[in-house]
């Protein structure tokens, strides 16, 4: 497929029309936001028993957990407080985590070189993925590892596109996300 | 509530009022052993769950005979 051709260095066809494709993929963003917030406020079959879980773990906001890292209960509480403890309250974070690894997914396709339909494709395909449409669905914490994983994923193409050493570090940050003393192990080892 | 799995077994359980405690699912014969009086309250089904989750008996036991400390030590369930 032309479409998905990897670009030469230097070659700046792709990203041309960077506003069409940037456009396109806030299109497929908003529209899977709206899909999940819909669903939240009028649809779902109640709060899943694991997000009571979740709830009573971000009442004990910690470190660390037996079974979880601690960033997702923080962004429980945040959930909880800014939104309301309710079904559609919990789940706009998750929800915003589908989108923006819709854009992440976009701005990867967009970077190897792909043209709009690369990119809507790719869009489309994270969209409907149904792994990724499950985990966000309800609040858990596998929803923002899509969104840590994307991130990670378009660093490491930008590393590869625009050879910028700096990037080794905040992708370093980005992987050690789950244990936070992690963070200089591999910022130092990606480096090597 | 208080349970010993995960996260809940090291939020512990209160010191004290403890006598009546609701318990949920277990076997009965078990649970009479650790209560001086057992009473089946309900009996929770439901249609999605996976088969073991459901028809899970609820019961109050009044007076428990067991020491919360010797629950945690046996029940510690990490997975």
């Amino acid at each position: 497929m032309g479409e998905l051709s990897p670009r030469s260095p230097g070659h700046n066809e792709s990203v041309s029309h960077p506003q069409s494709s940037i456009l396109l993929i806030l299109v497929f963003a908003f529209g899977i936001l709206a899909f999940h917030l819909l669903v939240n406020a009028f649809g779902g079959y109640g709060i899943f028993r694991d997000e009571f879980y979740y709830i009573a773990c971000s009442k004990r906001l910690a470190l660390g957990y037996v079974d979880q890292p601690p960033l997702a209960m923080f962004l429980m509480d945040a959930g909880r407080w800014l939104f309301g403890e309710s079904q559609f309250g919990i789940r706009v974070l998750p929800a915003f985590a589908h989108a923006l690894t819709v854009i992440l997914g976009g701005l990867i396709a967009q970077r190897l070189g792909g043209r709009k339909t690369a990119v809507a494709l790719t869009c489309l395909a994270v969209s409907l993925a149904p792994i990724i449409i499950g985990h966000a669905g309800i609040f858990q914490m596998n929803a923002f590892s899509h969104v840590f994983w994307s991130l990670s994923g378009y660093f490491l193409v930008l590393i590869i596109d625009r050879s910028r050493p700096a990037l080794w570090i905040l992708l370093g940050l980005v992987m050690a996300r789950r244990k936070p003393w992690n963070i200089i192990r591999r910022s130092i080892h990606c480096r090597v | 509530m208080i349970s010993t799995h995960n996260s809940y077994w090291f939020w512990g359980y209160p010191k004290a009022g403890l006598g009546t405690v609701i318990v949920l699912g277990g076997d009965e014969e078990d649970n009479k052993r650790s209560c001086a009086g057992l009473t089946l309250a309900a009996v929770h089904t439901c249609h999605y769950c996976i088969p073991y989750e459901n028809n899970m008996p609820i019961y109050i036991c009044r007076g428990l005979r067991v020491c919360p400390a010797e629950i945690w030590e046996v029940e510690k369930n990490f997975q």
